[in-house]
């Protein structure tokens, strides 16, 4: 892992070592039409939490293009598993298909394949896999560390807030692990009131104000996103399937994320050897900057294939027992810089007023055209209502 | 004149050959002296003396030599030569007349026997001999021998219609031999080249010719002989100062038509220092790219490619002791000091019998020799590093040493540049060489030798990279008799890397890998009859091998992984033989026997039969005691080669030839890094084999001033080593496990078209090759492409190389390159798609797209300092302009996604023109 980092700088260090301006240019480079044909893309993840079983089915999009994952409609899937139960996924909405049973669970120790027909009746099925059951998260916990920064000549230092989980597989059955986590932060409209300054008209001697009051309900809200990184790990032959101090997530200064208070929660799963792979292969070439100490990245294709043999779908079918844990960072048990995600708006210069914009239209009275002007308040709804960033329901572990 | 030798005599400047004095005035008449006169112990330098006063006649001699030496005899009317004879009977001394009486005297031993009974001749005639005492002549009368007509030999004493002739080859400068020179004569189409020692050997018909001698970066020679019998023929070579000097004898040609081997390139060293060169750095390695038939996968990366061969495919030879990693800056500098190579040549066809253990080609890098006179030396700045190099004689008799320093002061640079990416950055790097040249007695020489290089740098982390090469060698070169040589080397050549972070607190590792190679390699030259010569050898290689190995400190949170060594010993024994079937056709040919004994020590794994070898496939770990035989391989390959002669200026060469490797370097990124392992052949791991079949066909046109040829290969690659889709190479003892076998496949012509002499040097090359590799495997699911050909990484079809060098004015140069080749192929991402919140890329098939093409043109002027003789130091300045055109080639290609978009960017480091300063001296 700490190799392949150091790959990536090559390039662009071999440049400057050389002291010469490396360049870097657009290009458009022509792809053949096979290529860019879309595949489907299956997601799915079958765990011990109660719920229906649900998978995503999407189309790949051409990389020249913008893309959104469509949705892939009208597909006939089945989950079966190795004590002969079947279980029909119904198509409800944006590619998302699950059990009219809300209230299934997987079984470790199970055996899940996954089958699905299109609507064109090309019939996929995904390698049957074995659902394993994780130990729990030891512990979740979170580390100051600094950082060194280089900017404008100076080194600069910086704390960074580290988030690890320790765990342990006494078993020794888990070999190959994988982290996600949703993060959850309170925001706040840092104002209770706007003021508005009226009398900009030049016929107007004096100025008036008049403060707006921000609704309580815009102001006080929580933003959730889930992870955008891979986490995963290996204890392959090592003496203990052990996962100390493993680094998770890492917040640094001149965010929001810590300015109240935070909150993580990681679910930890295990993976097959295949799929784990699969995960470090994505990674890999996510990573890579197409550098030629990169490793020459390649076709990536995960455990679901065409039962004809012509071709594979992207992404992949897993099952595991999914174990989790949550903490809470208040803004006191810190020292990262953090800065209001309001910083930017107008109404925390002095005075906190709103200038109007002014409109001339013109009206047909009677046959006499007459000019008018208006005046218009207008502001970013950011800046007044965090329901733009968040969700104002506070979440139920708050 | 007289005077002028003495006192060369008298600073003892000897050059090993003695060299025969010219005519003053071509229409003198060819008058012999008759000596009448009676002698009684006279010593002979008063005989001169008074010989000189009262005849027409001048001596040159060695005061020296013809110490002691008494004349007691009674001449009337008696010939000058007859007189000589005398007083030279029995004595170690020798005479020459030339056709306006000068007489040259000088000892030696052998010559009455090769030459006996020719002294009487008043015939012009040259009479060389091996270690006489040295006479040093200017070099204009050393160019003036060549109109001489020479005799070699008796006249009657042979009958058979050929006779041999042979000689040593040195340098005008510094005395040391002309190692690879050529020999041919145009009418006979025949060809020889000199040794190590610089001695040559070449059967040629009785009868008058013109032979040849050329060597890259020596001005060619030319003598015009009669052969009577067996004789000898010491030549004296200049070093071509090719910006110098305008001298240009026609006639002479580099003779890749009389050269045995096909698809061989003679590395001009004097070439690369005059061709534009990045930041200033004459570079050996990049000078072998602009050859046909040699590519890289982009520039500013280490290794070459051969035909269609990966760069661990090549065996670099630096004094005859391998290289494992030949650069600094992850390729961007050659790890050899350009500045003391004396000659490379590169083999991309057919492989000398002698060597073996790599299947492409092997590039042999020889350095000089060391001045036999004086101590002399070179320094040069650059941007980037500064060099020093000596030489000269070790003791007063015959022995030599070179030395050379170079390193980077790149450290103090990065100290003055404020640039982000080069915070808590470092590199540098220096490599340097030792090497003794004993001169034991006449059969027997000793060269000593030690080379290191090392390169150090970390990339704005705590993170440090290593790593260094080290070579120590002792090689005996015997003569047992004129017609048995040996050449006995020992040699050990180590490389070894180490990534080390010491200063984080629980992320510290050190990971180390070290490849460890000892070599004793006998070679044997035997000739048996004047066309016949027989070769044969054996070469044993000890390799001890550790895969990778991450030490920790106690408190570090990664895992340990140590590794036991591998080793192996692989084995070489050849037989061949040179013949001359007829004066048009000759023949080489033969086998070498390779081997090797892979020795298993610890931990194998056993994989399930009828199944891929997969980490979970793995059905048993065996603990095998230390050095038991783990798997042999041997390999019969078969080398020939064929010169046919198909008119005075042209000819057609032939040749197959066979080879084997054991040892592979494990890499699957785009270029190799200094962090890519080498691993043995084993069990698992087979070894590569290479079969190449190539015709070429060589003519010269007008004087052999312009050299055309037109070369075609076929080569298959069996066992050629391809990487399954990500595969983890570093740290892992199950290497077998991420490693497909591949066939590979690759065709070229190369065109040639080469222009000497007068004010302007050119070269044009074009290269039509392809190399296409198909994974091989049983098991569907681990084949490349769905088990199809795909181009290799390095697969660019079109290759053109145009260079010209104009000699301004005997202190001005300007030289230009252009070079073009068809972008290297490339695996793009076609298709994006999500999981969970993250967009994913999904590539196309394996290598199924290209880059841009590659464009480049150079442009360097140099100017020489003052060209008086006898300055102390030479200098000269280059300024050079790299990519003239400033054309952003591509680097390498990557993907960011901007709003929901991936944009293709391309990345060119060498982007812009960039101009270069140089300096350097000589002295």
């Amino acid at each position: 892992m700490i190799i392949r980092k150091i790959n990536i700088a090559l390039s662009v260090f071999i440049g400057t070592i050389l002291i010469l301006p490396s360049c870097i240019e657009k290009f458009t480079p022509t792809l053949d039409k096979i290529d860019t044909q879309n595949l489907l893309v299956v997601e799915g993840l079958i765990t011990d939490e109660v719920g229906p079983f649900k998978v995503h089915l999407t189309n790949s999009g051409p990389v020249d293009q913008l893309y959104y994952a469509e949705p892939y409609l009208g597909a006939d899937i089945h989950i079966i598993d190795d004590k002969g139960n079947s279980y029909q996924l119904i198509d409800k909405q944006d590619g998302w298909y699950e059990t009219e049973d809300k209230h299934l669970e997987g079984i470790p120790g199970n055996t899940y394949t996954l089958n699905i027909i299109t609507e064109d009746g090309i019939q996929y099925e995904s390698m049957p896999v074995l659902m394993m059951d994780v130990p729990d998260i030891d512990s979740l916990y979170f580390v100051e560390v600094k950082k060194t920064r280089f900017e404008n000549g100076l080194t600069h230092e910086d704390n960074w807030l580290n988030i690890l989980v320790d765990a342990e597989d006494e078993t020794g059955q888990i070999e190959y692990w994988k982290w996600d986590f949703e993060e959850t932060w309170e925001v706040m409209i840092p104002t209770d009131s706007l003021r508005i300054q009226h009398g900009w008209d030049a016929t107007i001697a004096y100025y008036t104000n008049e403060n707006v009051n921000i609704d309580p309900e815009k102001k006080f809200c929580w933003v959730t996103m889930p992870s955008k990184t891979i986490n995963i790990e290996s204890t392959y032959r090592n003496p203990v399937n052990q996962i100390r101090k493993r680094v998770i997530n890492s917040i640094g200064p001149g965010g929001d994320k810590l300015l109240i208070k935070y909150s993580i929660m990681v679910k930890q799963t295990s993976l097959s050897k295949d799929i784990y792979s699969f995960w470090e292969r994505l990674q890999d070439v996510s990573e890579g900057s197409g550098s030629i100490y990169d490793r020459i990245p390649s076709q990536i294709f995960g455990n679901v294939f065409r039962c004809d043999g012509t071709g594979k779908a992207l992404g992949y079918f897993s099952a595991s027992s999914l174990r989790t844990k949550r903490i809470f960072i208040n803004f006191y048990d810190h020292n990262i810089k953090t800065v209001s995600p309001y910083y930017t708006c107008l109404y925390l210069t002095e005075p906190n007023y709103l200038a109007p914009r002014i409109f001339f239209g013109t009206i047909d009275k009677g046959g006499e055209k007459i000019t008018y002007k208006d005046e218009v308040y207008t502001m970013f709804m950011f800046c007044n209502d965090c329901r733009a960033y968040g969700t104002n329901v506070k979440p139920d572990f708050w | 004149m007289l005077r002028y030798v003495t006192i060369y005599m008298k600073k003892e400047l000897c050059s090993i050959l003695i060299l025969l004095i010219t005519t003053f005035c071509l229409d003198a008449q060819n008058l012999p002296v008759f000596i009448t006169g009676s002698f009684q112990q006279m010593p002979l330098s008063s005989f001169i003396d008074e010989t000189e006063q009262k005849y027409p006649v001048k001596f040159f001699y060695e005061e020296k030599s013809i110490e002691h030496i008494l004349v007691t005899a009674n001449f009337n009317e008696t010939p000058l030569s007859r007189c000589l004879e005398t007083i030279f009977e029995k004595r170690p001394l020798n005479f020459y007349i030339s056709e306006n009486n000068q007489v040259v005297i000088y000892q030696g031993l052998l010559l009455s026997g090769l030459f006996p009974g020719s002294k009487l001749n008043d015939e012009e005639e040259i009479e060389t001999k091996e270690r006489s005492p040295e006479k040093k002549v200017s070099r204009e009368k050393l160019r003036q021998i060549q109109y001489k007509i020479i005799n070699i030999g008796t006249p009657g004493k042979n009958n058979s219609g050929t006779a041999t002739l042979s000689g040593y080859l040195k340098s005008y400068e510094s005395g040391a031999p002309v190692i690879g020179g050529n020999v041919y004569t145009t009418e006979t189409q025949k060809g020889a080249s000199s040794d190590a020692t610089g001695f040559y050997r070449i059967v040629l018909p009785a009868g008058n010719q013109v032979v040849h001698f050329t060597c890259m970066g020596m001005e060619p020679v030319t003598r015009n002989i009669n052969m009577y019998s067996d004789g000898r023929l010491d030549i004296d070579m200049e070093v071509k100062i090719n910006v110098l000097e305008e001298a240009v004898i026609f006639g002479q040609g580099e003779g890749a038509i009389g050269q045995m081997h096909i698809g061989m390139e003679k590395v001009d060293i004097s070439n690369i220092r005059s061709v534009p060169a990045l930041l200033g750095e004459p570079d050996i390695m990049k000078s072998i790219l602009t050859m046909p038939g040699v590519q890289t996968v982009g520039e500013g990366t280490s290794g070459f490619n051969v035909r269609g061969g990966n760069t661990d495919q090549n065996l670099i030879l630096i004094d005859q002791a391998p290289l494992y990693y030949p650069s600094h800056f992850f390729g961007n500098f050659s790890a050899i000091n350009s500045e003391i190579i004396d000659n490379a040549t590169l083999y991309k066809g057919s492989i000398p019998l002698k060597y073996g253990g790599r299947i492409s080609s092997v590039f042999e890098i020889n350095t000089i020799e060391g001045n036999h006179e004086k101590i002399s030396g070179s320094a040069g700045i650059s941007p980037i590093s500064a060099r020093i190099n000596l030489d000269g004689p070790l003791f007063p008799d015959k022995s030599t040493f070179v030395t050379s320093f170079r390193s980077t002061y790149s450290n103090w640079l990065f100290s003055k540049i404020k640039v982000a990416d080069l915070y808590n950055s470092r590199a540098g790097f220096y490599d340097g060489q030792v090497k003794l040249n004993l001169y034991i007695n006449e059969n027997n020489n000793l060269l000593v030798n030690f080379y290191n290089s090392k390169d150090k740098f970390q990339l704005h982390s705590d993170t440090t990279y290593n790593y260094s090469n080290t070579i120590g060698s002792l090689i005996l070169k015997h003569k047992y008799n004129p017609d048995l040589k040996s050449n006995t080397s020992l040699i050990c050549s180590l490389f070894n890397y180490e990534i080390s972070n010491e200063n984080s607190t629980n992320q510290s590792f050190s990971l180390t890998h070290n490849l460890a190679n000892i070599s004793f390699i006998n070679d044997f030259e035997y000739f048996t009859d004047s066309r016949k010569k027989y070769i044969f050898g054996a070469a044993l290689n000890f390799y001890s091998i550790n895969p990778g190995e991450r030490r920790v400190p106690g408190n570090s949170n990664i895992t340990p992984v140590l590794t036991s060594n591998d080793h192996a010993m692989e084995y070489g024994i050849y037989a061949g033989t040179e013949y001359n079937v007829s004066g048009n056709l000759k023949i080489e040919g033969g086998i070498r026997l390779s081997g090797l004994i892979s020795f298993d020590d610890g931990r194998k794994y056993i994989y399930a039969g009828s199944m891929p070898y997969a980490v979970d496939n793995i059905i048993d770990t065996l603990y095998k005691s230390k050095s038991s035989i783990g798997k042999t391989y041997l390999n019969p390959e078969w080398r020939v080669s064929m010169n046919y002669s198909t008119g005075r200026s042209s000819s057609v060469k032939l040749s197959y030839n066979k080879t084997a490797q054991y040892i592979q370097m494990l890499t699957n990124t785009t270029a190799i890094s200094p962090t890519d392992t080498w691993k043995l052949s084993d069990i698992y791991l087979l070894p590569q084999t290479g079969h190449q079949l190539s015709a070429g066909y060589f003519r010269n046109f007008k004087r052999n001033t312009i050299e055309v040829s037109a070369e075609v290969y076929y080569k298959l690659i069996n066992n050629i080593k391809e990487y399954k889709a990500g595969a983890d190479l570093l740290l892992n003892d199950h290497i077998e496990t991420e490693i497909i076998n591949g066939k590979g496949k690759s065709y070229g012509l190369e065109l040639s078209v080469e222009k000497r002499g007068g004010r302007i040097y050119g070269r044009i090359d074009y290269t039509y090759s392809r190399t296409l590799i198909r994974s091989v495997s049983e098991f569907k699911e681990e084949l490349i492409n769905d088990g199809e050909y795909f181009p290799a990484n390095y697969d660019k079809p079109h290759n053109l190389y145009v260079l010209t060098n104009l000699k301004a004015s005997r202190r001005f140069i300007i030289s230009t390159s252009v070079s073009y080749s068809t972008g290297r192929p490339i695996t793009y991402p076609v298709a994006k798609y999500q999981l969970g919140d993250q967009v994913f890329l999904q590539y196309s098939k394996y290598n199924q797209y290209r880059i841009s093409d590659y464009f480049r043109t150079d442009l360097s002027v140099t100017l020489h300092g003052n060209l008086k003789k006898n300055q102390l130091t030479h200098s000269s300045l280059t300024f050079s302009l790299y990519n003239l055109t400033a054309r952003k080639n591509a680097y390498s290609v990557y993907f960011k996604s901007e709003g929901g978009k991936f944009e293709a960017y391309k990345l060119s480091i060498f982007g812009t023109v960039i101009p270069t300063i140089t300096y350097n001296i000589r002295f």
